[in-house]
């Protein structure tokens, strides 16, 4: 089937149930965009796992393995769709260089605290929220779509458990000032999670195929429609406010910018850098990059080792 | 509504102990095995090795709470965070992080159910708060077993995995079975004269080898100890257990002899 | 407060049909959670059982519903304790069973 006559068969609405009868493109473009959502899964588990060790109780502890696990079945469900692509899964998850996962930046930032993983789940967990229900109404690919009605759910308790410990912590006044530092790095790192604006990037090969529906400019902005007024409920600031005249949400920092990923701060004096600086940085990835990978692979490598010896 | 047995201060004593040895086990269990979630040797292990740390660490919630009721002095503090209370009640193997993944087949396959058979014996207590909540408990630990068993034959699939399983056993299984505690303990026949336990730690240990070691055999892993079967007596027999080292009030295998 | 204010049980049971399960579409009463209701002078007292004793959600939805009971006329306290009674699939009322059957679950 050529190109044409198959982006034609997927706007009538039919959904593609397996690599049989696809343009070869359909096929790595598919491949790329579920190993980005499978490595994000996957690497929420040491990063969050890293961070509930500083849980308040034992109930807070076992809702943050709760989420851990979730979000590593979420992982196995992409990572088993790419299986049955061909991709052998295997040495995709246990022999990559820790470099070449494609997880956003964001994971490769540390979370330190209670207070940083309860952001995390308020916003990384919205971001994967957004971005998954959208594959979700427009994905042509029929065992995808079917998969995340269970993903898009378990999502919505991580939004609720990190939505009601932010409101817990904003209540503490010295928990209150944690909440706050950990806003005001993580806000604009997961601004920059949705990727360059739509001026810079148009996804019609992505669009066409029916792996994406919304731009990314306009997943940020369901982003912040959820995430700035849950702040500005519990009365914590955040560089980002509605504008009524353009019906949208506008950024009030410079966009993109300087990140300081070990001190966790957002170099704003600097004024706004280019895209091309803000690639870069992912390029050369964080400093936890190496760290959450290697926690992922260590069982496996550790038994291969043991039977080569 | 505690009966009698509340006015029996041996018996009260050794339950306190029980209970937070029980949970004490539960809760560094499930956080020794929620570090090796992300680094399980596949996907699948560790979903499930995560669904098994919510169940111990929630054995060990709704187990906490008994010390606050019972009427006596001196009670441990439930631990909230690992590092609450200074004095564990748990065995030393879950002390620290384990190094490799073995270690949590390991512990799981004989921690877990030891403790498991030591809930069994609580089923009928005439401790009811704890003989009700024991129910719950033994319901999910079914899935505990399977999985453990699965995890030991998979490992064992291998010669060196097995080998590397054997040297866990060896360090684990003599700690176990003194877990169990010392033929006729005082304590124990408190608990057992008020109906609050049923069988001995004679029974117990016994119960418990009947239930591991088959396992163990049957993979190729060489029970430590000389332990094996007496037919004409129908028991394991075993050469001594390091009870000098033994830490009857903690229940744990110390480095070094403890003054009883 | 006379108790002739009082919700009765069956209209508590009714208002905890709208607590849902944090991560099903199912009310925590078609979940078969619910293991008793009593209603004693101004006090609401629940009995709740959990699909798990390592649920993770056991703290949410006990906040649910102390939350909606506390919604309903006269009543000023809520009292929720945990039963450690077994749960099953087998608990699910048919209600519940249909919507987790209409998707994929069970």
């Amino acid at each position: 089937m050529d190109r044409e006559s198959f982006v034609e068969r997927l706007r009538s609405g039919r959904l593609v149930e397996g690599p049989e009868h696809c343009p070869e493109d359909y096929i790595e473009s598919l491949k790329r965009t579920l190993i980005v959502s499978a490595d994000t899964e996957l690497i929420s588990v040491p990063a969050y796992f890293r961070a509930a060790q500083d849980a308040p109780n034992l109930n807070a502890y076992i809702s943050a393995m709760g989420i851990i696990q979730d979000e590593m079945g979420h992982a196995h469900i992409a990572y088993r769709l790419l299986r049955d692509l061909g991709v052998d899964v295997e040495s995709l998850v246990y022999d990559r260089d820790p470099r070449d996962f494609k997880h956003p930046y964001a994971f490769d930032v540390p979370l330190d605290s209670w207070t940083e993983l309860v952001v995390a789940n308020a916003f990384y967990d919205r971001a994967g929220f957004v971005l998954l229900k959208d594959i979700f109404l427009h994905t042509s690919y029929g065992p995808w779509k079917r998969a995340l009605v269970k993903v898009n759910r378990e999502e919505t308790f991580h939004l609720r458990h990190g939505e009601r410990w932010m409101s817990i912590l904003a209540q503490d006044p010295q928990k209150r000032e944690e909440l706050q530092r950990a806003v005001d790095w993580m806000f604009v790192l997961t601004l920059e999670w949705f990727g360059l604006p739509d001026s810079l990037k148009r996804h019609k090969d992505q669009i066409d195929y029916g792996l994406k529906g919304k731009s990314n400019d306009q997943l940020r902005q369901e982003w912040m429609a959820a995430t700035v007024p849950l702040c500005q409920k519990l009365g914590l600031k955040v560089p980002a406010h509605y504008d009524p005249d353009r019906e949208e949400y506008v950024i009030d920092c410079p966009f993109p910018a300087e990140f300081d990923a070990e001190n966790k701060r957002w170099n704003f004096e600097k004024g706004p850098i280019t895209w091309d600086e803000v690639l870069q940085r992912w390029r050369a990835r964080g400093p936890a990059n190496r760290e959450l990978v290697g926690q992922l692979q260590v069982g496996h490598r550790q038994l291969r080792e043991a039977l080569a010896a | 509504m505690p009966g009698d047995w509340t006015e029996n201060d041996a018996a009260l004593a050794a339950l306190v102990n029980l209970v937070v040895v029980l949970a004490d086990n539960k809760y560094y269990l499930g956080r020794r095995l929620s570090e090796w979630v992300a680094g399980a040797p596949s996907l699948e292990e560790g979903v499930s090795a995560a669904a098994i740390v919510q169940e111990e660490l929630g054995h060990a919630r709704v187990l906490y709470p008994l010390l606050e009721e019972l009427p006596f002095p001196h009670r441990p503090q439930p631990l909230e965070r690992e590092q609450d209370r200074q004095r564990r009640y748990a065995v030393s193997y879950v002390d620290s992080p384990w190094p490799a993944w073995p270690h949590a087949v390991a512990a799981l396959a004989l921690i877990d159910t030891a403790i498991t058979t030591m809930l069994e014996h609580l089923s009928g207590s005439s401790y009811e708060a704890l003989a009700r909540r024991v129910g719950r408990i033994l319901h999910e630990e079914s899935f505990h077993m399977a999985y453990a068993e699965g995890r030991v034959r998979s490992l064992c699939e291998t010669e060196a995995g097995r080998r590397l399983l054997q040297e866990q056993v060896d360090v684990l299984l003599p700690e176990m079975l003194l877990w169990f505690g010392p033929p006729g303990e005082a304590g124990v026949e408190a608990l057992r004269s008020e109906g609050l336990v049923a069988g001995d730690n004679e029974a117990w240990r016994q119960s418990y080898l009947g239930r591991v070691a088959p396992l163990l055999l049957e993979v190729g892993v060489r029970l430590p100890l000389g332990l094996q079967w007496d037919l004409a007596h129908r028991r394991w027999e075993w050469a001594e257990l390091p009870w000098e080292r033994w830490n009857r009030l903690q229940r744990r295998l110390e480095k070094a002899a403890v003054r009883q | 407060m006379g108790a002739q204010d009082m919700p009765t049980p069956a209209q508590v049971r009714e208002a905890l049909r709208e607590v849902m399960d944090p991560e099903l579409p199912v009310s925590i009463v078609d979940l078969g959670l619910v293991r008793g209701v009593e209603v004693r002078d101004d006090t609401v007292h629940v009995r709740l059982t959990f699909t798990s004793l390592g649920c993770p959600c056991t703290d949410v939805i006990k906040e649910d519903v102390q939350e909606r009971l506390l919604l309903l006329p006269g009543v000023r306290r809520v009292e929720v304790e945990e039963v450690f009674e077994p749960w099953s699939v087998r608990d699910i009322t048919p209600e519940g069973l249909i919507t987790l059957r209409e998707l994929g679950i069970t």
